[in-house]
């Protein structure tokens, strides 16, 4: 009978990389990844961005391991580094018309997705809230889906894009505003 | 809507995300159990959250986490550090635009000085085998130093206005009433120079390679190894400046026609090759003369095939050297029977000292 294994900690394995093993980063890059496209993916709405922008994330993680502070979560960290480059990324992409191409029931958008049927019935949904999100501004839409999607308070919010929560309030409220014109469909009938 | 509302609406979205204090929720609370629109307005918050939570991310399969991360291995591996890159030798295309616009400028340096400070600069002493060459533009360019040094001995003989003339007679293009007084004038002093004694120098010697006594024995005017019909015997003079002379325009004909009608010429019904290039000749001493017979086989595109030193000229030096110009030679094709034909002549190379104005 063999001993379970031990799984290292963030830590342990940061000092690892930190200390030139390779190894240790591929594994924090294991076990982060699916998280980090989650975000990526709320914020940016399309798959190829989102793949990118995790890709981003871990060259510039891995770029910086060894100026990070234990005080923080390494998750903590590395969702700051991509929420920045979405943030950035969306700032970027905002002067050109965004329009998502439709997709049609059925059609999955990559060959990665495992479930295409599963994704696709929700694919009306989506594609209406992608076209509705995609007309926020950057700052209201990324302040609108770390709250919703990752539920960060308004603390950390404010935190993580250096603005104050009066402002993060004021511009959380007005996003609700306008997605709630936009999706008004999907309302409930008063 | 109740009065109350305008000053709770802002505290209802963080009240529905739980983002109040105690006291704050507490009032709000209270409102929202007296009035339904402020009921329904937190209600949409949530609904709408809900959908935001519907539409969630796809999920992705195994295979893709393993391929991402080898992309970011590969990515890592080919991005290196801005810092390293200062060590790696780039030659991105504005270094070559650079570089590309350098070498522009020198050429068009070098071309401009070329022009200001005239070919006659680089020219190598050494005299040349007399011959035409079919490129326009090297038999225009060896006419200008024919004249030029028909012009230098004109200044001893002739009044110094002449020679001013001559000077500024380069540019022929945009002066060719001067350009026919310059071949007027070498027509005559053709004639002189025919008609004089040869005098020896101290220059640099010369070498003279005659146009063939077949084409004196078919009574064809030649100037170098031009044939030109009406110009007068070019022998010395041509062989005087070593450059090949070009037909020259009758009155009233323009320089275009005689290339013509030198290109229209009929082939003769027999005649021997007739040199076609310059050649560069070393230098040689002025007491180093004599005349060395070359038996040289041309075919029928002019090319020279074979050479062979038929007489020497008793200097071993001078039989090389005319040896060396047989073989680079090119040579108009010999005809026979009205076609061109392989030939096999005698071409005799003469070795004279350089003629030398009269002081």
């Amino acid at each position: 009978m063999s001993a379970p294994e031990v799984r290292a900690t963030d830590v342990e394995l940061i000092h690892r990389c930190q200390s030139g093993e390779t190894q240790a980063f591929d594994e924090l890059m294991q076990r982060y990844a699916a998280s980090m496209y989650r975000v990526t993916y709320s914020l940016t709405r399309n798959h190829a961005d989102a793949d990118d922008m995790v890709q981003e994330t871990f060259i510039r993680a891995y770029r910086a391991i060894r100026r990070f502070d234990e005080r923080f979560q390494f998750y903590t960290w590395i969702r700051k580094i991509a929420v920045n480059l979405c943030f950035n990324f969306l700032k970027r992409k905002r002067r050109f018309t965004f329009v998502p191409l439709p997709v049609s029931d059925g059609e999955c958008e990559s060959a990665d997705i495992a479930d295409p049927k599963a994704d696709a019935e929700g694919s009306t949904l989506k594609r209406d809230l992608d076209r509705a999100l995609a007309r926020l501004p950057p700052d209201q839409r990324t302040i609108f889906m770390l709250r919703v999607n990752e539920e960060l308070s308004y603390n950390e919010i404010g935190e993580m894009l250096n603005i104050p929560i009066g402002t993060v309030m004021s511009r959380l409220n007005r996003a609700r505003e306008k997605l709630k014109g936009l999706m008004k469909e999907y309302m409930p009938r008063t | 809507m109740s009065a109350d509302c305008g000053r709770f609406k802002e505290l209802l979205g963080p009240y529905a995300d739980g983002e109040l204090g105690p006291e704050q929720a507490a009032q709000v609370e209270e409102h929202v159990g007296r009035c339904a629109e402020c009921r329904r307005e937190i209600e949409a918050i949530r609904h709408l959250h809900l959908l935001v939570h519907k539409a969630r991310p796809p999920q992705l399969t195994e295979d893709y986490w393993d391929w991402q991360r080898t992309r970011v291995w590969r990515r890592l591996r080919e991005d290196r550090p801005e810092r390293q890159r200062f060590y790696r030798p780039s030659f991105t295309w504005p270094k070559l635009a650079t570089l590309a616009g350098g070498l522009v400028v020198v050429l068009v340096i070098a071309t401009v000085g070329w022009q200001l400070l005239g070919p006659g600069l680089f020219q190598p002493k050494a005299a040349l085998v007399t011959g035409t060459s079919k490129m326009p533009s090297a038999a225009q360019q060896a006419q200008d130093e024919t004249k030029q040094a028909m012009a230098m001995e004109r200044t001893a003989e002739k009044p110094p206005v002449r020679a001013a003339s001559k000077e500024a007679g380069k540019s022929e293009a945009a002066e060719p009433a001067r350009l026919d007084e310059v071949e007027a004038d070498m027509k005559t002093e053709v004639a002189t120079i025919e008609a004089a004694p040869p005098t020896t120098s101290a220059g640099s010697g010369l070498v003279v390679a005659d146009k063939t006594e077949e084409s004196q024995k078919q009574g064809v005017a030649s100037k170098g190894f031009w044939k030109v019909e009406g110009a007068g015997k070019g022998k010395a003079g041509a062989a005087r400046a070593g450059a090949p002379a070009r037909p020259m325009p009758a009155p009233g004909q323009k320089q275009d026609e005689v290339e013509v009608a030198r290109m229209v010429e009929p082939i003769p019904a027999e005649e021997k090759p007739t040199p076609l290039d310059v050649l560069s000749m070393p230098q040689v001493k002025a007491s180093d003369t004599g005349t060395a017979l070359v038996l040289i086989t041309t075919d029928t595109t002019g090319t020279v095939l074979t050479v062979k030193l038929n007489r020497s000229s008793g200097l071993a030096l001078l039989d090389s050297i005319a040896l060396g110009a047989a073989r680079k030679a090119r040579f108009r094709p010999g005809t026979r029977a009205g076609r061109r034909a392989v030939w096999t002549f005698e071409y005799p190379f003469r070795f004279e000292a350089e003629k030398k104005a009269k002081d």
